[in-house]
């Protein structure tokens, strides 16, 4: 219909912009209607998320309301569409009603039950449990029928894994020529033995830091885990004379456990060549005859391509000394915490935290008031504690 | 001894909404903890028909809050910021969020991850869990990505 009022649009629009008469024109239609006999009801819950372990069943419950002048057959049936990620199969659904008439102006309940068989996958499921047949054909020839009284299942079938490792993720302080050597327990639960092949994996992607090669990675490990014991694997690592940055890298643990997903079993490995500074920044001012010297020192809350275990920018601390040409000064800092929290309000689309309220990063600033300044040469002594780097401005007035 | 707890808090919590609509919402059913893990403390928090969950794991860093309200004894998720995700799944997502141009040209400042449920997943792409990874900086910028296929199915830029 729009359409049709875009092209008449069109129509008067040229005429008007040619000044010529136009003739009346038959339009053609421009399309088969897309919507016939279609008997809308509404459906509560219109979506369902279900998390179930293989083997396991649930059972939920939809309320059907029929708001129309007359009485609709209600048939529900499973629609799996298989363009879209893995189908539910029909068999894995049931319901306590296969076929009823919902009368004019009145409502009823259906029960559907979902048993995921003990052979299932680890995965994500989804089909569309339609109760009428009322569906809308999309213009395309290609598209899926859109049943208008259905609801949206997905299923997360999961099977919760035997073994647990700890840790999970090896991040450190490292010095260019060392070897370092790290631990990973891994813990079988399991009445069964597992198989174990770890083995190190250069990282595929290289968006964050430089990264560790193989050559300078040993791996000394049990080959099983047997049943309600504990497993030790020692990673070996090498930090080359050259190297610079973050290193990183993934162990691959290789256990043969169905709970465990890839992502599960790797460890990954987050190694900061990086001297912790013992001596402090020092910056010396000049001052004459100043009525006041101001010293502001922030810690610089982490931001971009923050190494982990930095990347949430916790405050920091740093330790400030000012020492003036007759020695060190006491005075006590003005502290200013800045926190940075998000409500949701310029979150993306899909992050749907309104009202949560979260501290996205933090910083600590210290202010040194020092009143009517001897002169000479000052020197201000910044030691970074437990943050990457600062920020000092100094106001001498 | 900490479950035992939780469950008769969520007993006093919800008995008094049962009487009137002989409804006990079992909280678990509504909580969606990362794949194949569970949690293992459970803080919640009821402000008139508001419910305020707070969900950890021992072993993982990070926290994951829910805010439901309830309806005649049916929990409904308002709101949610799911942020109790492995460290290693945490670094994947953002190196797959920064092969995309628009977001490794625009990404600045604070960066988060956050898992995206199926049911928000849906409106975007696909009724499965995603992550959000978000930059907040003066801009907020965030790719949607689809683990699974290693991919950034959306980018947004404030």
């Amino acid at each position: 219909m729009k359409s049709l009022a875009l092209f008449l649009v069109f129509i008067f629009a040229t005429a008007y912009a040619s000044g010529q008469v136009v003739q009346p024109m038959e339009v053609p239609p421009l399309s088969k209607p897309i919507y016939k006999n279609v008997t809308k009801i509404v459906i509560e819950p219109r979506f369902k998320s279900i998390r179930l372990k293989a083997g396991e069943s649930v059972d939920f419950e939809v309320t059907l309301k029929n708001p129309n002048d007359k009485d609709v057959l209600i048939k529900p049936k499973v629609i799996s569409n298989p363009l879209s990620g893995n189908a539910i199969p029909p068999s894995w659904i049931s319901f306590d009603k296969t076929e009823f008439t919902l009368k004019a102006k009145e409502s009823a309940k259906v029960r559907v039950s979902v048993s995921v068989p003990k052979d299932a996958e680890k995965g994500f499921y989804y089909c569309t449990i339609a109760f009428t047949d009322d569906k809308i054909l999309p213009p395309s020839p290609y598209g899926q029928p859109i049943y208008v009284n259905s609801l949206r299942l997905s299923v997360n079938v999961y099977i919760p894994p035997s073994v647990t490792i700890t840790p999970r993720f090896i991040s450190d302080f490292v010095e260019a020529g060392k070897t370092y050597e790290y631990k990973i327990r891994i813990k079988n639960n399991a009445d069964r033995s597992f198989s174990l092949k770890p083995e190190f994996v250069e990282p595929q992607y290289v968006f964050v830091g430089n990264y560790l090669k193989k050559e300078d990675v040993t791996i000394i490990s049990p080959s099983t885990i047997p049943p309600n014991s504990v497993a030790t694997v020692t990673v070996r690592v090498r930090i080359p004379e050259n190297a610079q940055g973050i290193l990183r890298g993934t162990v691959k643990l290789n256990i043969n456990d169905p709970g465990l997903n890839e992502w599960m079993q790797r460890v990954e490995l987050s190694l900061n060549v990086f001297r912790v500074p013992t001596e402090p920044f020092v910056k010396t001012v000049k001052i004459q005859n100043a009525s006041e010297l101001v010293v502001k020192v922030s810690t610089n809350p982490l931001s971009g391509f923050i190494p982990i275990p930095y990347w949430r920018g916790k405050g920091g601390d740093i330790e400030v000394k000012i020492v003036s040409p007759s020695g060190v000064v006491k005075v006590r800092p003005k502290v200013i915490e800045k926190i940075v929290v998000t409500t949701g309000y310029s979150s993306p689309p899909w992050e749907e935290t309104e009202g949560i309220y979260k501290v996205v990063s933090q910083s600590k600033t210290l202010i040194y008031d020092v009143k009517y300044p001897e002169s000479g040469v000052w020197r201000i002594e910044v030691l970074p504690k437990s943050c990457m780097g600062f920020e000092m401005e100094v106001t001498i007035e | 001894m900490r479950k035992y707890i939780f469950f008769i808090f969520l007993f006093l919590l919800f008995s008094g909404c049962a009487s009137k609509s002989n409804v006990k919402p079992n909280l678990s059913d509504y909580l969606t903890p990362f794949d194949g893990l569970n949690y293992d403390n459970v803080t919640v928090r009821k402000e008139g028909h508001t419910i305020y969950v707070k969900a950890r794991y021992s072993e993982i860093d990070g926290e994951d809050i829910y805010v439901f309200v309830d309806e005649n004894g049916t929990l409904v998720l308002k709101s949610y910021c799911l942020e109790a995700i492995p460290e290693n799944v945490k670094l994947e997502a953002i190196e797959i969020a920064l092969s995309n141009e628009t977001i490794a040209k625009n990404a600045k400042g604070i960066v988060t991850v956050r898992r995206i449920l199926p049911q928000t997943a849906e409106k975007f792409y696909e009724p499965k869990e995603l992550l959000s990874v978000t930059w907040h900086g003066t801009k907020v910028v965030s790719a949607l990505i689809d683990l699974e296929e290693r991919r950034v199915v959306s980018v947004y830029v404030s």
